[in-house]
């Protein structure tokens, strides 16, 4: 490997490493290079010759000789909003352009045997509201990237066959912005709540800081039987890991509300004088003292990533153009709930319900080779929703979403390629909610009270060196 | 190849355009138009739905502003209160019993997003945008119905397309119900001060930027409300009384009082419905209405400021004449006290009493402190017209339907069961007048607040209106 090379590797999983992510389906990311990008994500049964099979499909990673060596960016420009049903105010996204790195490295031991790294983030999310957003006591600054580090090893025991496996060490990070209802808090010594005091609805009491860190592993398995030039068909399978975070909660001060003089909770405290303003900062002071419900302290919760499983096949009508579907299904019933369990017996742990269905992507495109140098491609990608309606918070308001591509490869030198995609998301406007369940009531559709909208502009470019 | 390239790209943007099946924002609606979405009512204590003392969910949904909204058929949500009530209403106003020991059952646990009934009792004009000037007047229902807020915050949140304002009845109010020193003019706010808070409101709801059309409704003249009653009605009280009992001795003398009222000497004296005098255990020689309860000052052709007694001093002046002690000279004093001092102002030429005989009675002065004058009572009627010009004039200035509350009341006032100018203090009327509707049926047990049937008359009164100046249709109750 070259000092160049290295360099580019190394540089390609830092950035990685520190990336932010975008949501898509799920908490999903697929855009894992701008070869396979271009061609609407398909590639099960034709991955791309840039390392990009490492997460496309392991098997692909066999057949060249010698180093692989690429890494890339996609940026992802997106917007979205959330209209309120009583009022029709919109709230926008707050998300800045996200860049999300990959990186891989492969080296063809022979034509029969490959190994390499790769570097890229398969979950992950980020959605940033305005503080002053209505959704903000379910979160409004929430990041999650869950980094697969997978050393990978393919081989092709027959000449129409490849078989791969990866490892996958996963590096997880998670953070979740958030501010507390004091109206549902309860009031101390007595069986009523805040709200029913009379404190609003989403008063806000603190602003809560969730931080939380863990690993686990993991394997990812392909196969690619290739029986002509003109037919191919692929399959992977990813296994699912269950991260255990552990983290830490930093709670600040946020009351801004001022109560009128008269007010019941003066009435009922003896040390406060009811005939003056009664500034819900200074009562709640107390509380973010050590043993107070809002005292900094531990946070433990788990979420588990899903097993994932892709299926394709790859048509080549023509020698320079390949046209290919994939379908994928995602376990995505495995994400049930978000449980926060605090370290501090005064704060009161929380469950959030998300209750997610399965779901199911069909991916079309094509890579046309229109001379040695240059490719053209293009794509489309539906998925389905993996939120159910009852479920579509401002943490995650997702929805089916319709995608097209478009993209193109160019050939700088003989070792070197230049691969650019751009992709559109179009996700549908889906109904969805700004407030969590009451405690132990079911979350449903009746807590609806709006419609997210979410659309994206995604532009990767990857560069590859092969030598 | 661009062949297929020229049939699959727009098979591609069709399929983008076309798959995902939109969900769509529900905005809320109103069977009665669109204008009505999202309607906010803002007032005091009646609005919200105050009435015998008290407030809670009952009373809170018999409020004239949930009927309208149920007849606009638009969402209405409600700071719904929790058992009963906050405080709980008055059982009996004689004896101040309420419905409950605890003092607020507060809220349900049910918190609502928003609200539209934003009304908070006891509110002032100033209340409706500051809770912390020092004329403000915040009381615990601020926060226990408001959340601390003011309620052109609360509507601020809804960005209501349509308002009704009933606002302004305690800048006035508050100087009828002072124990001590009713009437006092420093307790009716200046009506400049008025117009300058008001205007300074009507601003603010226009610079929400969503608001289609609304009502004003105008302040009650609350020198008519049945809390308060008029010296002459005590006069005609006791005048009553002492007929029965003079009857015993001199049949003339129901004929002599009544031929004073037809020339003109007496001013006209409202019966006192069915009457048992008997049960209260009055006896005439101790209890006198002094000549100073007649004061009174002529102001329109349907108004004349009278000398009143607030219901917190008169019911315990005969209360205390309920408990004296028997006449000893029942029977033997042919004048009593009362009628005597009126007849010989009336006629000196009348035989002079036999004062030794006399006992010392309770006496209801009209000139003391807690009593409104007919000066205050011309005060309180001049303040609140003042205040309606005002009211009426911004409901002008953007095209709103103003409603004067007062032509209603006048028109109860005409049936003496539905508003009664005396109380049915214990005694003096049948008991279910007593515990039900002891100042008439138009009105619940504190005399200050209308009864639910009042509320669906003016909700039916609203309708009329609205329906006149804005060309809707909201049915009429149901």
């Amino acid at each position: 490997m070259s000092r160049t090379a290295a360099t580019t590797t190394v540089l390609a999983i830092a950035l990685t490493l520190g990336a932010a992510e975008a949501r898509a389906q799920g908490f999903q990311v697929n855009e894992h290079g701008s070869c396979q990008m271009g061609r609407g994500g398909t590639g099960v049964a034709a991955p791309c010759r840039d390392g990009s099979a490492m997460f496309g499909n392991p098997a692909g990673i066999v057949g060249d000789l010698g180093w692989t060596i690429s890494a890339g960016v996609t940026v992802i420009d997106a917007h979205g909003g959330f209209t309120e049903d009583l009022t029709g105010a919109n709230t926008k996204l707050a998300n800045d352009p996200i860049l999300v790195p990959h990186g891989y490295v492969v080296y063809g031991i022979s034509d029969k045997v490959a190994a390499g790294l790769g570097v890229f983030v398969p979950y992950g999310l980020g959605t940033v509201w305005p503080v002053t957003f209505a959704g903000r006591f379910s979160g409004y600054d929430n990041d999650l990237r869950s980094i697969y580090v997978q050393p990978t090893l393919a081989i092709k025991p027959h000449p129409m066959l490849s078989i791969g496996a990866g490892f996958d060490f996963v590096i997880s990070e998670l953070t979740l912005t958030q501010r507390v209802d004091l109206s549902e808090f309860d009031v101390p010594g007595q069986p009523i709540t805040f709200g029913q005091l009379g404190i609003p609805f989403h008063t806000d009491a603190a602003n809560a800081l969730l931080k939380g860190d863990g690993t686990a592993f993991g394997g990812h398995f392909g196969i690619l039987f290739e029986p002509s030039e003109k037919f191919s068909i692929g399959a992977r399978y990813m296994t699912r890991v269950t991260i255990d975070y552990d983290g830490t909660v930093v709670f600040d001060p946020a009351a801004s509300l001022v109560l009128p003089p008269g007010n019941p909770i003066a009435l009922a405290n003896p040390t406060i004088d009811p005939t003056l303003p009664l500034p819900l900062r200074a009562l709640l002071a107390p509380q973010f003292l050590p043993g107070g419900a809002l005292a900094d302290g531990g946070v433990e919760t788990a979420i588990t990533m899903p097993d994932q499983i892709s299926a394709g096949i790859a048509i080549k009508p023509v020698a320079d153009f390949t046209f290919m579907v994939d379908y994928q299904w995602v376990h995505w019933s495995l994400f049930d709930t978000l449980p926060l369990d605090f370290t501090n017996e005064e704060t009161p742990d929380r469950v959030v319900i998300e209750d997610y269905e399965n779901t199911h992507a069909v991916r079309v495109g094509f890579d046309w080779a229109t001379s040695d140098r240059l490719s053209l491609r293009s794509g489309y990608i539906y998925h389905t929703a993996a939120a159910p309606p009852q479920t579509v918070t401002p943490l995650l308001p997702e929805g089916k979403r319709s995608e097209i591509t478009f993209g193109l490869g160019y050939a700088l030198s003989d070792a070197l390629r230049a691969d650019v995609a751009y992709q559109y998301i179009r996700q549908q406007d889906r109904r969805g909610r700004v407030r969590e369940a009451p405690a132990g009531q079911p979350t449903t559709i009746d807590l609806n009270s709006g419609l997210y909208d979410f659309f994206a502009h995604l532009v990767g470019v990857t560069l590859t060196a092969r030598f | 190849m661009f062949k297929h390239a020229r049939v699959l790209a727009p098979l591609l943007v069709a399929a983008l355009l076309g798959a995902c099946d939109d969900e769509a924002v529900n905005p809320p609606t109103a069977a009665a138009g669109a204008m009505f979405a999202r309607y906010i009512a803002l007032g005091n204590s009646i609005t919200a739905g105050f009435q015998s003392g008290g407030i809670d969910s009952t009373t809170q949904n018999q409020s004239y502003a949930v009927l309208l909204a149920n007849s606009m058929g638009t969402t209405f949500i409600i700071p719904q209160l929790a058992g009963q009530g906050c405080p709980p209403l008055f059982s009996n106003i004689f004896t101040q019993e309420r419905t409950s020991a605890v003092p607020c059952a507060v809220r349900t646990d049910e918190i609502p997003e928003f609200i539209n009934l934003v009304a908070i009792p006891g509110a002032a004009v100033i209340d409706v945008f500051s809770n912390f000037d020092p004329a403000s007047g915040p009381n615990t229902l601020t926060t226990v119905l408001g959340g601390g807020h003011t309620q052109l915050q609360n509507a601020a949140m809804v960005r209501p397309t349509f308002v009704t304002v009933w606002i302004g009845n305690n800048d006035a109010l508050g100087a009828v119900l002072t124990v001590g020193n009713a009437g006092d003019p420093s307790l009716v706010t200046d009506p400049g001060t008025f117009a300058t808070r008001y205007t300074a409101m009507m601003d603010s709801l226009d610079a929400l930027g969503s608001i289609q059309g609304g009502v004003l409704i105008g302040v009650v003249q609350v020198a008519l409300a049945p809390y308060l009653t008029q010296g002459r009605v005590w006069k005609g009280f006791e005048l009553g009384f002492d007929a029965q009992v003079q009857a015993q001795f001199d049949a003339a003398f129901a004929a002599t009082v009544a031929g004073l009222v037809a020339a003109g000497i007496l001013p006209p004296i409202p019966t006192v419905e069915n009457a048992t005098l008997t049960t209260l255990g009055i006896n005439a020689n101790f209890f006198d209405v002094d000549l100073n309860c007649l004061a009174n000052q002529p102001l329109t052709a349907t108004d004349t400021a009278w000398a009143s007694v607030p219901f917190h001093m008169g019911g315990p002046i005969l209360s205390a004449a309920s408990a004296g002690a028997a006449d000893p000279t029942a029977g033997a004093n042919l004048i009593t006290f009362g009628v005597d001092s009126l007849v010989r102002i009336l006629n000196p030429a009348a035989p002079a009493p036999n004062v030794a005989m006399l006992p010392t009675p309770t006496v209801m002065d009209c000139s003391v402190a807690d009593a409104v004058t007919a000066t205050e009572a011309t005060n309180l009627f001049a303040s609140v017209s003042a205040f309606n010009a005002t009211i009426e004039a911004e409901a002008d200035e953007r095209g709103w339907v103003y409603i004067d509350p007062n032509d209603l009341l006048r028109q109860l006032a005409q049936d003496t069961s539905a508003i009664r100018p005396f109380p049915a203090f214990p005694g003096t009327a049948s008991n279910d007048a007593t515990l039900n509707t002891p100042f008439g049926s138009a009105l619940s047990l504190d005399g200050i607040h209308p009864s639910a049937s009042v509320h669906r008359s003016l909700a039916s009164v609203l309708i009329l209106a609205i329906n006149a100046a804005y060309s809707s249709s909201i049915p009429a109750l149901q």
